[in-house]
């Protein structure tokens, strides 16, 4: 026995997790592994791959069926991404179709060996953005198989509400009463989504009061929204189990309307462990005696929120975002951002009232800073917090990471890089 | 400090916490206890050891995906094919290199890690034909006709749309 191996106490025999795991990966992987076994035959580099061959010890989160045709399929000697194994490159090809819908089809266009793998790799095919042309919409639900489904497209795709796993509208011009056109089948008594895992509604220029009550008030896997220029109704039934909400105001209320409103929802939503929050209006000025607002809201709990984005577009921070966040409670925040999403060299003018109505919990190790949300004072004092672990400063085009862990003191080198 | 010895007999020292980056090696070390003894990792070269340290020296102390994140999919994260900067720095090297370090990943079970390959040959795939991947990677056409037939059909569809 290698002496790495050799113990020197005596442990009782148990089956670890990883262990179970690497058992469980290699045997239901056996078939990809005689297949790349049988395919290096060809190969000149076939001793060096079959040595590097290993099954992932965990899951990547599907497996392509194993059909017969896969098989005969082979790659030819000079394929440089061979030594790959088929779910890691089904994986990639899973990855690279969130972000460009046409990838399934151009990859099953390559081989015979990607085309077999991507037939046979359903999540690849679950993301419908299709128009008009039945015979392809046909062949990719076909593809999908029994899969959940990401749809884009709604008129095509309102037969098969059931299987949505997805739902994503964003328009980016102005039409009157577009929400209205778009959602009142989902708005429906008879409507369900019992799969709806994710919701993503955008119109920014939406200049429609109505409130809409979604999928007849359930959605029982919901757990990922942004929402940007839509009022919703915020029932518990559809929104308490979401785990992350993007939500920029639609700007249809202000003030005291405003926070109470987002008040609501996250009371709502209390669940939630990542949070974003935009007011994309114009900045109000906050005025320190009317910015503590907070007593009329109580306190905000939100028990398992680990990350907070805090965004802004506008000039200075505004009121109606510090008005909230005074009243934040966020026993477990492991990470806060502060966005500025301008190119603001200076410092908010409202920073100070800020950091004197937000009181960032004991729980935080990650802090960003960004442009108009960075002075020195602020940097100074965070570098000497001592739970807090990492600094991500930017400015401009400049930015810096900083371990602070394990050295203390040396402040000035952090401030200064970036001044 | 804990000492790995790579497939062509070299050895590497680093700190647990570096080391520990990878699920493979955490767990021999719980299994063999507290030992001088270097680990052998024979499915990994120097080469790609020294860059998947240089990775976990990078990424040290910031907190490792859930053991049970893979089977009980994470609902906050969405998958993205976005990389860090550093990320994206660090991975810039040949294709050889880049799958190299994809199987390394895999085989030390180094999920970031993993992720950032992957999300490397995603991005090198997306927005481009058939033909460009074909001469990215060097791959043959090998369809029959009645695949090329196919093909050209599903190419209609698709420019129907």
């Amino acid at each position: 026995m290698p002496a790495t191996l050799r113990r020197k106490h005596r442990q009782d025999l148990t089956l670890r997790k990883s262990f179970l795991e690497a058992m469980q990966a290699k045997l239901s992987s056996s078939f990809f592994l005689a297949f790349h076994r049988s395919s290096e035959k060809s190969s000149p580099r076939s001793s060096e791959s079959r040595r590097r061959d290993r099954i992932p010890s965990y899951d990547l989160h599907y497996r392509p069926l194993p059909v017969q045709h896969l098989a005969n399929a082979f790659y030819a000697p000079s394929h440089s991404i061979r030594i790959l194994p088929p779910e890691i490159l089904a994986y990639i090809f899973i990855l690279g179709s969130e972000d460009d819908p046409i990838l399934p089809l151009s990859v099953s266009h390559v081989c015979r060996f990607w085309r077999s793998l991507s037939i046979n790799t359903p999540p690849l095919w679950r993301r419908v953005v299709l128009g008009s042309h039945y015979s392809l919409w046909r062949e990719t639900m076909y593809r999908a198989r029994a899969c959940t489904l990401d749809q884009r497209y709604m008129h095509l795709v309102m037969p098969h509400i059931r299987r949505w796993r997805s739902l994503h509208i964003m328009f980016l011009e102005y039409q009157p009463y577009l929400w209205n056109s778009a959602l009142s089948e989902c708005c429906s008594d008879h409507t369900r989504v019992p799969e709806l895992e994710e919701l993503c509604l955008v119109y920014r220029h939406n200049d429609d009061t109505k409130e809409f009550c979604l999928f007849s008030g359930n959605a029982p896997r919901l757990r990922r929204v942004t929402v940007d220029g839509i009022r919703l109704t915020w029932l518990p039934s559809l929104f308490q189990n979401l785990t992350y909400l993007d939500y920029t105001h639609h700007g249809l209320t202000s003030g005291y309307h405003a926070i109470q409103e987002i008040c609501n929802i996250l009371h709502v939503s209390s669940r939630l462990v990542e949070l974003r929050i935009l007011f994309p209006g114009k900045a109000h000025r906050a005025h320190p005696a009317n910015a503590r607002i907070s007593p009329a809201f109580g306190t905000l709990y939100l028990p398992w929120l680990k990350t907070l984005h805090l965004r802004v577009e506008s000039r200075d921070i505004p009121e109606d975002l510090m008005g909230l966040v005074s009243v934040f409670n966020t026993p477990r925040l492991l990470e806060l951002l502060l966005v500025d999403n301008g190119t603001h060299r200076s410092a908010f003018q409202s920073i100070n009232t800020f950091w004197t109505l937000y009181r960032t919990p004991p729980s935080l190790r990650i802090l960003h800073l960004q442009n108009g949300w960075y002075t020195e004072e602020v940097v100074m004092f965070f570098s000497q917090v001592a739970s807090l672990e990492w600094l991500m400063l930017r400015r401009g085009n400049k930015e810096s990471t900083h371990w602070l862990r394990e050295r203390r003191g040396p402040t000035s080198r952090i401030h200064t890089k970036l001044l | 400090m804990v000492t790995l010895v790579t497939s062509d007999n070299e050895k590497f020292t680093a700190d647990k916490e570096v080391a520990e980056r990878s699920v493979l090696i955490k767990n021999m070390l719980e299994d063999v206890g507290e030992s001088d003894q270097p680990i052998p990792l024979p499915n990994v070269s120097s080469s790609v050891l020294k860059k998947v340290l240089e990775y976990c020296e990078h990424h040290r102390g910031e907190p490792l995906p859930a053991a049970d994140a893979d089977t009980t999919q994470d609902d906050t994260r969405k998958r993205t094919t976005d990389i860090s900067e550093w990320d994206q720095k660090f991975i810039t090297v040949d294709q050889e290199m880049l799958f190299e370090i994809i199987l390394a990943a895999n085989y030390l079970d180094i999920k970031s890690l993993l992720d950032v390959g992957c999300k490397t040959v995603a991005n090198m795939i997306k927005g481009k034909t058939p033909e460009e991947i074909r001469k990215l990677f060097n791959i043959v056409n090998d369809f029959t006709p009645e695949e090329e037939a196919q093909i050209k059909k599903e190419n209609e569809w698709a420019e129907d749309r």
